[in-house]
């Protein structure tokens, strides 16, 4: 019996094979990158498919049978060991997300249009999902994926672009392009309605926790990069990332495209290439001027905090020391 | 399993041997998205107005105004959303194809076809990794359009590295228009349909430059010979019948006397001509009457006082009963600087160059507080060009960049110390000679606008004079042709009614002059008699073309209408109330009791009908229908000084029996005198100038 | 400038500034024989659909004291004028409203208006013509657009769009030809001698109107598009002077004065009474313009005192023009809408007044095309946002040309040509107040 799902599985993998075109190198953007729980691994995805390793150091993990757009690093509780969710979908057609582990790989179609982003409970107990639709899905994370449902958590006007949970695993947030972070405990236990942060007044395209769960961190279409507090209070803005060098009179506006924040640092990528590291004590910010200034599409720390990962056409990584920041 | 792996693994090696051999073979021609990726966009239409383009954009997708921002475009197309909108490994499968395609659901419908160049082009870049650029295209510096009987083709002129110029065919990516469709049409591929008679322009429109090509279809009816059009002695009309021949439309012919001299006076002195003066037109030998009395009236103050009205509306002060309070002694100062200029002989150049250097006239610039509406009224009325399209975007319809626009209003910042200023956009702090805006750390750096394609280089000004003496210059001098085009414009229509380029203020190339030569003329005659008005006003007012009848024609047919909109025919202009009210005056003799006028035409009749103001005038001691009747008599001699006196001709036939009886009814003759005269003021005739 | 098309070929028409002779020819003719013209064309013929009322409320009426009163909110927030509870479940509406009161659940209330133009110019432009104000177009307010439809050659003598007193700046025509003007009355129909500006035919004027026709006659035929509309206007002007149904249109001398009593001896009051007879008259649209509620100092008494008091009018006029229409079965034929071009600061001022507030304001409407009954939107507790179902001037103002029967995707065309829709792109009618 064993040795029949094997076979199946591999069929899948090679049969997935069949649509691609090239091997070991990102096409495209990366739109990823996560960290693999147990292992460390970095995980990366464009559409090529899903990698692992950095720089030229990349191997094609996987295929998925439609385009991987988000990855989130995932622990089944029995048995089969560290995993990956990868989401995405055929845009315009349909969204997907697929279970990847070891030994098995299950895809599922969620939506009638992309799915945007995707993230696991810290105790793996929810999966969320941002849509293209607007919508954020959020299911019990299983090793089965075909009998549970999607619930409707939080709605946005536009398409939803990011979603995480508070490392405490009590929060849920998701942001979108009609400008707003939406908030929601985790429990649905708490009674509380989600609640709108919606300071920003362009789309928000990103979004990321602080390590300690007090702060969400949300940076958006029109250059800014916003910091609440959980409970709603906006605690810092910074404007106008990445446009230090755009001419005063014919500007296109620099996106803030990706966050992550690590041990008492709070990094930022923009459409620029630029690559902000900013600190909340004092205010102060650095900017890094890369030597290609490739749109930063995806960034996040290695398991031990010192490597900053940084999404562009591939992955590339930087000492965290260089940030330049004390704290 | 290990089976699996290495069907895995086989599989592999050959997709890596593959791909490496398609990398190998890219294409190696120099390709830029601005010229090779936006102008489909625009042609196809996405970048309309109504659709991408349009302000919000449309299902989260925009693009900038008819793909005129190609930085904003290239990255709206590959980055948005993490780039979904491309499939680089599969580019058929790239929503940027699929949906014009309408393979999937698509508001816009199906835009192109699978088999379109413009489909090719757009799969080809995906493939070749959607590049914003690769190699050096060069700079697009003009563009040029040509017919071939029924086709049209354009060619690009770049600029390459080193400075040798090469010339590519883009008829296949440029956008095509006519002004005027009823008379031919051009279709996405640049084939031509004539469809009726007329001038029309075709334009083609490619990487942010248009070229246009006029297409005439004449109508032939009888046009003046060669020998007739040498024959006219004013330039003006040799230009406008060579015209009329060019497009088979014959000139109406000239407005019988009476009624040319009445136009003349009206549109001369703002009144009729008075009976004596009728008297004196006519005693004056024919060939030189009209020169002779156009002369005389131009010198005159009556129309001083006509020039100053339309220089107010042209330089956009209110008139007197539309000021606030806040702002009506500024406006005074204004309207007395026209006027007095109007009634000198400085030349046009001259108030130019004063509204940037002296105090007096420099109020109609410093009156609007942001540099933006400074310079877009600078533009409007000196150069006839809008400039406000450009503040939001590029402008759509002429080359002026949001950039340009810009830069330009930073050269007409104050020098005065730092002050906050409120718009309706927000507060906006101005330092000395910069200009910043909301919320921008730099200032904008100032930059004349590129009129005539040569863009002089940004000056770095400092001080106050030395930029309004650029100014000033620039504007008289640099754009020197448009200033004089504008104002050649401007005049045209004061004496026309309409302009040869309307609205006046929106000269850009898909809006040509009804008559170019014409204008050429008239700006030429300006410019090189060092901007003078009054001759030019001389010139056009004893043209053939000024004095045409204005109808009805003999025989009415759909040609009427062409020679209205060619000129070759005039049509009759209503009065506004202002000049009824004036002209009333005049005709009477007598001041009238100042009452509001009535702004729209219905509450006007009702005015004229019931408010008793043209009945009260006849009853004003010493009116001139009084004096009529006191003077004359004869009932025949009262019905000819009655018809002179207000419709400045005398009575035909008809007119005479119609009415006598009436005069001669001993009743009370002064009230039915006065009747009559109410009559004839009150007629369709007096309040129409034809 | 937009040159707005999706017509593959490209191509832009050409509006010549010319007219065709023939087509005016033919159309010139006499108005219809006027005797019986009221009872032959009701309001709601197929020719003229619904009409609207349009009771404007110059200077910004602070919602807070009127139709979205806060009696829970702290004394700063809701003002030293009272509320009372209206039919209308959970609205509250001013304790000077009674009749008002009595009468909201045969109305809809929107009560979530929000715009940012907080300037009267802006703000009143915003409402009145559904746009923000533009420097490219001025654009039509809704009687002029109304009224587009009436050619120069229809056979209707009456105005289509008439304003008492006056028009405001941005309730004119816009680009649209001048016949789409509104009528403006100049006068107060309050007044004991109340006359419209030039309205009455002056004395002994028979003949010289006879030989103003017979020169024009003699002129022959008009000769351009100017002389038609002149010649129009000349003859809707000697119906409006002398037709005797016409002129009685503006006689309220005919009208009983009780019911005079009821509206209310004053402007507003005679105004509403006027508007009334001018739809039933066949008039689109009335404007009926009441100045001075730009209140930014003491507001309690502005709104209280005066003659009339001002709150206390409304509650009568407005009540009693429901009444009028209910009893004369009209109201499914004609729109009444009260509205103003923005609301005021919850907050009271240091001046005891409140100030400009365009974040939330309230339109109450009933009559054609809309539902009774129904509320739309809510503010929050201090009257100062939208908590739900915000809708903005440019719904309104679709919302009122879907009532009355529009064609919301008609296009209007410019001077130059250019085709302009009729409401905003992204302009949603709020359909939950629509019949």
């Amino acid at each position: 019996m064993i040795r029949i799902i094997h076979l199946i599985a591999a069929v899948g993998l090679t049969g997935v094979m069949a649509r691609a075109q090239v091997g070991e190198a990102h096409i495209g953007p990366v739109t990823a990158i996560a960290i693999g729980g147990v292992d460390g691994k970095v995980y990366s995805c464009s559409q090529g498919g899903v990698f692992e390793g950095t720089g030229d150091q990349l191997r094609l993990e996987l295929r998925p049978p439609f385009r991987a757009v988000a990855l989130a690093s995932f622990r089944f509780g029995d048995g089969d060991g560290p995993g990956l969710l990868v989401a995405g979908g055929d845009p315009g057609v349909s969204g997907s997300v697929a279970w990847r582990q070891p030994t098995s790989f299950r895809s599922h179609r969620v939506t009638e249009d992309m799915v945007d982003a995707i993230a696991a409970a810290p105790d793996q107990q929810l999966i969320a999902i941002a849509c293209a639709n607007g919508d954020v899905l959020v299911r019990e994370g299983t090793a089965e994926p075909a009998d549970v449902e999607w619930t409707r958590r939080h709605q946005h006007t536009a398409t939803a672009r990011a979603v995480a949970f508070s490392p405490d695993g009590k929060w849920l947030a998701s942001a979108g392009l009609d400008g707003v972070v939406i908030l929601s405990p985790t429990s649905k236990t708490d009674h509380q309605e989600p609640f709108h942060l919606d300071d920003h007044s362009a789309g928000v395209e990103c979004l990321a926790f602080s390590p300690d769960s007090s702060m969400i961190a949300s940076g958006s279409r029109d250059s800014k990069l916003r910091i609440h507090l959980v409970s709603g209070k906006l605690l810092r803005s910074y404007d106008a990332l990445g446009m230090a060098d755009e001419p005063v009179a014919a500007r296109v506006p620099s996106r803030v495209l990706s966050i992550a924040w690590g041990q008492g640092l709070l990094v930022a990528g923009t459409s620029k290439g630029t690559l902000h590291s900013l600190a909340l004590g004092d205010d102060s910010s650095s900017t890094i001027k890369r030597k290609d200034p490739e749109p930063i599409t995806a960034l996040a720390f290695d398991r031990d905090g010192r490597q900053l990962l940084i999404g562009t056409r591939t992955v590339s990584t930087l000492d965290s020391k260089a940030l330049g920041l004390a704290e | 399993m290990k089976l699996a792996i290495t069907a895995l693994r086989f599989s592999l090696a050959v997709l890596i041997a593959t791909a490496s051999a398609r990398r190998a073979s890219a294409v190696e021609e120099p390709f830029h998205f601005q010229y090779d990726i936006a102008p489909q966009l625009a042609r196809a239409g996405c970048a309309a107005a109504e659709c991408h383009g349009g302000a919000t954009g449309r299902g989260g997708f925009k693009l900038s105004l008819f793909a005129t921002n190609p930085r904003a475009d290239f990255e709206a197309i590959t980055q948005d959303l993490g780039g979904r909108r491309v499939d680089y490994p599969q580019p058929e499968l790239s929503l940027l194809l699929r949906k014009p395609a309408r393979q999937l659901k698509h508001g816009g419908g199906r835009v192109i076809d699978l088999d379109d160049a413009s489909y090719a082009a757009l799969h080809r870049w995906i493939k070749e990794g959607a590049p914003f650029s690769r190699g050096d295209s060069g700079t697009l510096t003009a563009l040029g359009l040509a017919r071939d009987s029924q086709h049209l083709s354009v060619t690009a002129t770049f600029t390459l590295p080193g400075g040798r110029s090469q010339e590519r065919d883009v008829t296949g990516m440029a956008r095509f228009e006519s002004t005027d469709d009823r008379v031919a049409a051009v279709d996405e591929d640049g084939r031509i349909e004539i469809r009726g008679p007329g001038e029309a322009w075709l334009l083609a429109r490619y990487g942010g430059l248009a070229a246009r090509l006029p297409i005439i279809n004449p109508l032939g009816q009888a046009t003046p010979d060669l020998a007739d059009r040498s024959a006219a002695e004013n330039p003006l009309d040799r230009a406008w019948l060579g015209r009329l021949t060019e497009l088979g439309l014959e000139p109406a012919g000239p407005a019988p006397p009476h009624q040319f001299l009445r136009r003349l006076y009206l549109d001369l002195t703002g009144r009729p001509p008075s009976p004596d003066e009728i008297r004196a037109f006519f005693e004056l030998p024919e060939n030189t009457r009209v020169e002779q009395t156009c002369a005389n009236l131009i010198r005159g103050a009556e129309f001083t006082g006509q020039l100053a009205r339309r220089l107010e509306s042209w330089f956009e002060v209110p008139a007197a009963a539309d000021d606030l309070k806040h702002t009506s002694e500024r406006n005074r100062r204004l309207r007395s600087g026209l006027s007095e200029f109007a009634g000198s002989d400085r030349s046009l150049a001259d108030f130019v160059s004063s509204i940037f250097l002296q105090p007096a006239e420099r109020g109609l610039i410093q009156r609007f507080s942001d540099p933006r509406d400074r310079s877009e009224f600078a533009a409007r009325a000196l150069l006839g060009i809008k400039l406000n399209c450009a503040r939001c975007h590029n402008h759509p319809l002429d080359r002026w960049s949001q950039a340009q626009h810009l830069q330009f209003s930073a050269f007409f910042t104050d020098q005065r110390p730092g002050r906050k200023t409120g718009n309706n956009s927000g507060e906006m702090t101005m330092l000395p000679g910069k200009f910043f805006l909301p919320g921008e750390g730099e200032a904008v750096p100032p930059a004349l606008l590129p009129v005539r394609h040569t863009a002089p280089a940004p000056d770095e000004l400092r001080g106050g004079d030395d930029r309004r003496s650029r100014l000033a210059q620039f504007f008289t001098v640099d754009a020197g042709d448009a200033l004089a085009r504008n104002a050649a414009n401007r005049i045209f229509g004061m004496l026309l009614g309409i302009h040869l380029v309307e609205a006046p203020d929106d000269h850009r190339p898909s809006n040509p002059a009804t008559h170019e030569p014409v204008l050429d003329l008239l700006a030429e005659k300006l410019s090189s008699s060092g901007y003078e008005l009054r001759p030019l006003v001389q010139l056009i007012a004893t043209s053939q073309l000024y004095a045409s009848s204005s109808g009805p024609p003999e025989i009415d047919g759909p040609g009427t209408a062409l020679q209205v909109q060619f000129l070759a025919r005039r049509e009759p202009r209503p009065m506004s109330g202002e000049q009824f009210q004036r002209a009333l005056q005049a005709v009477l003799g007598i001041p009238l009791k100042s009452s509001e006028i009535p702004a729209t035409p219905l509450t006007q009749q009702l005015h004229l009908l019931n408010s008793g103001v043209v009945r009260d005038a006849l009853r004003t001691p010493g009116n001139q229908v009084d004096a009529i009747i006191d003077f004359e008599t004869d009932p025949a001699q009262r019905l000819e000084q009655l018809y002179l006196l207000i419709l400045s001709r005398p009575p035909r036939e008809a007119e005479r029996q119609a009415f006598l009886p009436l005069l001669s009814d001993q009743t009370d003759p002064r009230a039915a005198a006065r009747d009559l005269a109410f009559a004839l003021i009150a007629s369709r005739e007096f309040g129409s100038i034809r | 400038m937009n040159e707005a098309n999706t017509d593959k070929t490209m191509s832009r028409a050409h509006t010549p500034r010319t007219f065709d002779r023939r087509y005016f020819l033919s159309s010139l003719g006499a108005f219809p024989l006027l005797p019986g013209l009221l009872s032959a064309r009701p309001v709601a013929s197929e020719k003229s659909p619904r009409a609207l009322i349009l009771l404007w409320m110059d200077g910004g009426m602070s919602h807070l004291d009127t139709l979205d009163c806060k009696p829970q909110a702290p004394p700063d927030i809701r003002g030293t004028l009272g509320s009372v509870r209206s039919s209308l479940d959970g609205v509250f509406v001013s304790e000077h409203w009674p009749r008002i009161a009595a009468m909201m659940d045969q109305c809809s209330l929107v009560r979530s208006i929000t715009s940012p133009e907080g300037n009267h110019d802006r703000g009143s432009h915003f409402m009145l013509t559904g746009r923000r104000p533009s420097q490219v177009l001025t654009y039509p307010s809704v009687g002029s657009v109304l009224g587009e439809a009436v050619e120069l050659e229809s056979d209707n003598p009456i105005p289509p769009y008439i304003a008492i007193p006056d028009a405001h700046r941005y309730a004119r025509q816009g680009f649209l030809p001048v016949a789409s003007a509104p009528f403006e009355l100049s006068a107060d129909p309050s007044s004991p001698d109340f006359e419209v500006k030039d309205l009455n035919p002056a004395p002994a004027m028979d003949r010289a109107l006879g030989l103003l026709e017979t020169v024009d006659q003699l002129d022959g035929d008009p000769r351009s598009a100017s002389e038609v509309a002149r010649d129009h206007f000349l003859k809707q002007a000697r119906y409006l002077s002398f037709e005797p149904e016409l002129r009685a249109l503006f006689d309220l001398k005919t009208e009983k004065p009780e019911l005079r009593q009821r509206y209310g001896r004053h402007f507003f009051g005679q105004s509403c009474l006027l508007a009334r007879r001018l739809v039933e008259g066949g008039v689109g649209t009335v404007m009926v313009r009441y100045k001075g509620w730009d209140h930014h100092r003491g507001i309690a008494r502005e709104m209280t005192y005066g003659f009339p008091p001002k709150l206390p009018a409304l509650d009568e006029a407005i009540s009693a023009l429901y009444e009028d229409l209910r009893q004369r079965e009209l109201l499914d034929k004609v729109l009444v809408v009260l509205a103003s071009e923005f609301g005021r600061t919850p907050r009271i001022n240091p001046s005891g007044g409140r100030d400009h507030w365009s974040r939330a304001s309230s339109t109450l409407l009933f009559g054609a095309g809309t539902k009774r009954g129904r509320v739309v939107g809510e503010t929050d507790a201090r009257g100062e946002e939208p908590i739900a179902r915000p809708v903005s001037p440019q719904d309104l103002y679709a919302t009122i040309l879907q009532a009355l029967g529009a064609d919301l995707e008609r296009k209007l065309v410019t001077a130059d040509g250019r085709p302009i829709r009729i409401v905003e792109e992204g302009a949603a009618p709020v359909a939950e107040i629509l019949a």
